[in-house]
């Protein structure tokens, strides 16, 4: 039965792993590596879907100011943005469906208050 | 693109005029709608609410008994027997408004508060253009204001022309019916709906309000007449281009031709010039607008500022404006035509008005050039396409396109409308956008 038996340990591992992964995942959204340099909102827009399959939405005549420098590894999209728009007027918005909002002032409300 | 015919009866093509709405249904309550067939030639009829209506025009089986049942219960009559047989005229307590918007006051005595007859009335909006109206009131007290181009919200300027002495109160009677409809809306329930939708639908209407505000938000422009309802000044004076004087008076005699001041019991008056030979002044008084509104108190108008005034045209005419005769016009315009600084007259109320609403443009974009190709501004609208004026031509035929939007699921189109023969019809369809 030894065989039985490691096969048997064998999946159980595979499975907690799978969780953890999946869990880590789930929290951290898709991470990725990268190095912006000088990026307009269009580079910067044009990367992040690239690297994640993200619909970035986004108004060009409202962010033609804006400037991004970054180089990083294994962040995802949440941490991109919060540091690309580091003391601007600059939000953005994340919803479920992965779609991207970036906006210049206004903020879009995304999470469902009920089921955080 | 949508291809739309208009067939009659018997399946030949005619011309009618359409509405067309093209709308997201996925988180839409399939509730009752009424179409236009159903409802002028039913609900709009029978007294109370008449569930389904469509239903009696459906082709059901039991539609036509159901229908008999209907009436039977509902107690149809075409006519109110007692206005048919009363000696009476009917009288209908809103006048449709085909040409004019009409805006109703009543005037009342300032002392018995009671309504007055017989008074010359008038409305003005004061401005850069001349939109002046009179009218008289009825032994209600009632006076009807026949307006054009009071379109979005205006002030109003009311008036009678009791000059320095402040006889009447006017005042605006509303326009809109106080009796309601019992019929009502399908109620809505949020909590009905599944919790994904609700924030989607959040999403979505927060996106387009943010992306697009200003363009959600466009009216048509409405074209206003420039030219005054006299036409064209036979005298127009630049005050600039003339020696400033001190007061109005002084303006007036040096060298606005047409016009004379005379005193009358101490009080300056103004009177136009006829232009002909040993005929002299005019013995009607003239009309005398600033920035549109009528001046009657002469004396607090010769109080001026005179720096304040830009133009004065004059009109040496006898005129006659409805129920009133002028013997000549004088037209002062300021320079920011808001009556700068002029004290009315004491019975004369200002008073917001809301006149008509301007025409707002649907808004539906367009992706025919690149840069609308590659523009990354969400599009989320729920509805698709909204038209209430499609016609179809004498073959009874027209085509529509538009753009759906990035919002995934099932839409619907509804197609109503009546041909040129009173035919009303209702058509909808339905399709997904994946």
């Amino acid at each position: 039965m030894p065989v039985t038996y490691h096969l048997r340990a064998l999946i159980c591992a595979w499975l907690i792993l799978c969780g953890v992964l999946t869990h880590a995942q789930g929290k951290q959204g898709i991470t990725f590596n990268g190095k912006l340099e000088n990026a307009g909102i269009d580079q910067l827009a044009g990367f992040l879907h690239a690297a994640t399959g993200y619909r970035i939405y986004y108004d060009q005549t409202k962010f033609d100011s804006l400037r991004v420098n970054l180089e990083f590894s294994e962040k995802n999209v949440d941490w991109v943005l919060s540091q690309a728009f580091l003391n601007t007027k600059y939000r953005y918005a994340i919803d479920f469906q992965k779609n991207v909002f970036l906006t210049a002032g206004d903020e879009i409300v995304v999470m469902n208050e009920g089921k955080r | 693109m949508i291809d739309i015919r208009s067939l009659s009866a018997g399946s030949v093509p005619v011309p009618a005029d359409l509405s067309i709405a093209i709308y997201n249904a996925d988180s839409l309550k399939q509730g009752v709608q009424t179409g236009i067939d159903s409802y002028l030639l039913l609900s709009s009829e029978l007294k109370g609410t008449v569930e389904q209506p469509d239903f009696y025009f459906s082709g059901h089986p039991e539609a036509s008994l159901a229908l008999d049942n209907l009436m039977l219960t509902h107690g149809w009559r075409r006519f109110n027997w007692d206005q048919v047989l009363s000696p009476e005229p009917f009288k209908p307590q809103f006048i449709p408004e085909i040409s004019y918007h009409i805006v109703p006051a009543r005037v009342t005595s300032s002392v018995t508060k009671r309504p007055v007859g017989d008074i010359r009335s008038y409305l003005s909006v004061p401005g850069k253009s001349v939109r002046f109206y009179n009218g008289t009131s009825n032994s209600d007290g009632r006076v009807d204001f026949y307006t054009k181009g009071l379109n979005g919200v205006q002030p109003l300027v009311l008036q009678t022309n009791s000059g320095d002495t402040a006889l009447y109160n006017i005042d605006l009677i509303s326009v809109f019916s106080d009796k309601y409809s019992g019929r009502g809306l399908i109620p809505v329930s949020l909590s009905s709906l599944p919790v994904n939708t609700l924030l989607i639908n959040s999403i979505n209407m927060q996106a387009l309000n943010i992306y697009l505000k200003e363009r959600l938000n466009q009216f048509v422009e409405s074209s206003t007449d420039s030219v005054p309802f006299y036409g064209q000044a036979k005298e127009k004076y630049l005050l600039d281009d003339y020696t400033r004087f001190p007061t109005v008076e002084e303006v007036l005699r040096e060298y606005v031709l047409s016009v004379g001041v005379r005193r009358r019991n101490g009080k300056p008056t103004m009177q136009v010039y006829t232009g002909e030979v040993n005929k002299g002044f005019f013995e009607e008084q003239p009309l005398v607008l600033m920035d549109g509104v009528p001046m009657f108190d002469r004396v607090k108008f010769f109080n001026y500022e005179p720096l304040k005034i830009k133009s004065v045209e004059v009109l040496p005419k006898m005129y006659f404006y409805g129920p009133d005769v002028y013997g000549g016009l004088i037209r002062f315009s300021i320079y920011n035509g808001n009556l700068d600084g002029m004290e009315l007259d004491p019975d004369a109320s200002i008073i917001d008005y809301e006149g008509l609403q301007q025409v707002r443009e649907f808004y539906s974009p367009r992706y025919d050039s690149p840069d609308q190709l590659n523009s990354r501004l969400p599009d989320f609208r729920n509805l698709l396409f909204w038209k209430p004026d499609v016609e179809t031509g004498s073959d009874g035929r027209t085509l529509l396109s538009f753009y759906t939007s990035d919002r995934p699921g099932t839409y619907r189109g509804v197609i109503q409308g009546i041909t040129n023969q009173g035919q009303a019809g209702k058509y909808t369809f339905d399709f997904k956008v994946k």
